[in-house]
């Protein structure tokens, strides 16, 4: 039986940068493995679990990729030049460890004279004036560990608060949602599903989505149910009043910033929770894309909609999720793509 | 032979915000006993090591306390709001994993405020009612089941040695003091010479509220001497680097205060421990800090003590990612050792404690011969 605590943390803790996928891509594949009837990794490195099933084609992305550093330089001091991979906030940089591949643990700062320059917290500081320090000692004893090209993530570990309903995390985007499809996939172990599923776990999202139109022009899929986190509003960190709250079930798409769910799927959807029990929420996204966004027009027509879980904190080093959500939506997921869909 | 940064790392994993310094005190009263002539723990309650002699009376202090934040009250949602002990700078704060003393934890994350206004202030605007920590818990009740009014609470973060001897991690300041001292009760013990002085060895509380656990004990003991072994500014990270050359370094060896905000030091005790490095090849730098440390505090006790830093350089004071250097940390304890292997000298001194005088202190209203009275 998958725990989604212990899932989540070896995930987290195998997981690098978009691009540069290949140690989750394994843990994934070996993992779901036991559940496939077809698995294979495409040349831009999405891993697809395939279920075999004679009706519509459904494509279930999640994707693998996470946020992370990239170094671009390294000073005459060993100080590190980056830029960042994906969306990460000036004070998330400043306030996050950082792991590199060699194991090396860094600080972000910025210098001096910008902070001082900065007129409010959002104009705190621009990455151009940030470094990372792994304890540099000089640009020689840098150079022995860090080179140009390698890859950082957050050096934070999955926590469970509130007793182990809660979950905090790096990467709940989206390696939580990665969770949710590894749970659907042991919900259908012994299912005959009446559609034909490609569960795909996909690569660089993070930077625009780019695994999911690969994957959605060589699968052709008739139909897409995008898993992915939404935003959560329960906490006083959020930033606007639309979105999900954490703990009341798994939230059905209604649309993101790039993509309108088409109603067939959304009823499918609604219907699949009612007829199991399964507590479910809307997902009205207002900001940010997801790989129905690319997936909806990357070939033909693809329909979408999708199964997110509210999370707190989005893109923060310790993203809140609840447990049960989680569980839930691998029930909704594997209900839904068991269930003969006809469009 | 303990290794300093195992021993900064077994402390750090009971230290707490300053006043909640009892778990570490209780360690480091069990690691000192069998080091010392005598180790006792005083009314506020630093704890004391004496190392018995004949000669002048040293004081070296190292501060227990750490910064961090202490339970304000909890909401009705079950939110957590903070009250912040010590210098931290808020916004190395966001999404930091906190653990209160009873092991719960929590994320401190920052109230955005009505159409992103939080975004909006300037660094400086930034107050407590703009913080609180997500417990993950669903109401009041749930909350307070976990975590209470007073409870501390301190950084959970990783550390990391690297291959070069660079500790990366949460509380060298001034765990790594801690354990330096620990460590020279040890060689004391193990070389059996302290060079016949009176060695106080005082582990502090409350010095990042304002240095009081180490007044206290100054006032106490009226030592001759005084070092505090705290951490100090390093000056070589882009973050602060100031324009000129020659500021100080990781890895270039203990520093000596010439002044801090509260502090400074006297010269011929710095000239003293100048002359000690030299003579034993240890290196050495003299830094200037725009902190304080406990050294002040006790630097007008009695008739007045010769007080100094003996400090390890470090970058990101106050954050989750302090730097420090193995080579800077054990030329502390080395120059520390050296300076205690002979006399202390300070013959040409009074004693701050009036003992050498043949009226005692107080006598006469304070009045003494020489004083000019108008």
């Amino acid at each position: 039986m998958f725990d989604v605590y212990d899932l989540q943390s070896r995930l987290v803790e195998a997981a690098w940068p978009s691009g540069f996928e290949a140690s989750q891509a394994k843990l994934l594949a070996r993992l779901a493995e036991p559940y496939a009837d077809e698995i294979r990794t495409d040349a831009l490195g999405n891993v697809i679990v395939r279920r075999k099933g004679e009706g519509t084609k459904i494509a279930i992305p999640a994707h693998m990729d996470v946020l992370g550093l990239i170094v671009t330089d390294i000073d005459k001091d060993g100080y590190i030049r980056f830029d960042t991979i994906g969306g990460i906030s000036s004070l998330t940089l400043l306030s996050t460890p950082f792991v590199f591949e060699d194991g090396s643990l860094a600080a972000v700062r910025a210098e001096a004279a910008r902070i001082a320059k900065a007129d409010n917290i959002e104009d705190f500081s621009d990455k151009r004036d940030m470094y990372a320090d792994v304890g540099a000692l000089g640009k020689e004893t840098t150079e022995r560990r860090i080179r140009p090209g390698m890859v950082a993530k957050y050096a934070t570990h999955t926590v469970k608060l509130a007793g182990g309903k809660i979950i905090s995390t790096p990467y709940a985007d989206d390696l939580i949602c990665c969770v949710s499809l590894l749970l659907a996939l042991e919900n259908l172990r012994d299912a005959k599903p009446e559609n034909d599923l490609y569960f795909i776990f996909t690569a660089q999202e993070e930077v625009g989505t780019r695994g999911a139109r690969a994957a959605a022009y060589h699968l052709e899929p008739d139909v897409c149910i995008v898993a992915d986190v939404c935003d959560a509003i329960d906490s006083l960190s959020a930033e606007y009043p639309i979105g999900n709250k954490i703990g009341e079930g798994p939230a059905i798409k209604l649309r993101d910033g790039g993509s309108l769910s088409h109603r067939v799927i959304v009823d499918h959807l609604v219907r699949a929770a009612e007829e199991n029990g399964i507590p479910y929420q809307f997902d009205p996204m207002v900001y940010g894309g997801t790989d129905a966004t690319a997936m909806q027009h990357a070939r033909g027509v693809v329909l979408s909609s999708g199964v997110s879980i509210p999370t707190r904190d989005i893109h923060s080093p310790y993203e809140t999720v609840s447990a049960d959500d989680v569980v839930q939506a691998g029930k909704l997921i594997a209900a839904a793509a068991q269930r003969k869909l006809e469009i | 032979m303990t290794d300093i940064f195992e021993l900064q790392a077994r402390l750090a994993g009971t230290a707490c915000v300053s006043g909640i310094e009892q778990r570490t005190a209780a360690l480091i009263r069990e690691l000192a006993a069998p080091l010392a002539d005598e180790v006792w723990i005083d009314t506020p309650g630093n704890v004391i090591a004496h190392v018995r002699g004949t000669g002048r009376k040293i004081l070296i202090c190292a501060h227990m306390d750490v910064v961090g934040f202490i339970v304000r009250g909890v909401d009705e949602k079950g939110f957590v709001w903070l009250s912040r002990i010590g210098g931290v700078s808020l916004q190395s704060c966001w999404n930091r994993l906190l653990r209160f003393e009873n092991g719960a934890l929590g994320t401190l994350r920052f109230v955005s405020g009505e159409n992103g206004a939080f975004a909006k202030k300037k660094v400086g605007e930034i107050t407590e009612d703009d913080y609180y920590c997500d417990l993950g818990a669903a109401n009041r009740e749930e909350a307070l089941a976990a975590v209470s009014v007073g409870e501390g609470a301190v950084w959970v973060s990783d550390r990391r040695e690297t291959a070069e001897g660079v500790l990366i991690g949460p509380y060298a300041d001034d765990q790594v003091g801690c354990a330096i001292l620990l460590r020279l009760l040890e060689e004391l013990k193990e070389s059996g010479n302290s060079g016949g002085n009176d060695v106080y060895v005082v582990f502090t509380v409350r010095e990042e509220i304002g240095v009081i656990g180490a007044l206290v004990a100054g006032n106490r003991l009226l030592p001759d001497f005084g070092i505090a072994v705290d951490v100090t500014t390093a000056w070589d990270a882009p973050i602060n680097r100031p324009k000129y050359e020659g500021y100080t370094r990781l890895g270039a060896g203990p520093v000596l205060t010439v002044r801090d905000a509260l502090l400074i030091a006297d010269r011929q005790f710095n000239d003293r421990l100048i002359a000690v490095a030299e003579e034993n090849g240890i290196p050495y730098q003299q830094g200037f800090s725009k902190g304080g440390t406990d050294a002040s505090s006790f630097q007008g006790v009695g008739r007045g003590v010769a007080v100094t830093n003996v400090s390890v350089p470090q970058r990101y004071i106050h954050t989750a990612e302090e730097m420090i250097a193995r080579s800077d940390a054990e030329h502390v304890l080395r120059l520390l050792a050296a300076f205690l292997s002979k006399p202390a000298g300070g013959a040409d001194r009074e004693k701050p404690d009036g003992s050498d005088r043949e009226k005692p202190d107080g006598a006469d209203g304070g009045k003494e011969e020489g004083d000019i009275h108008v």
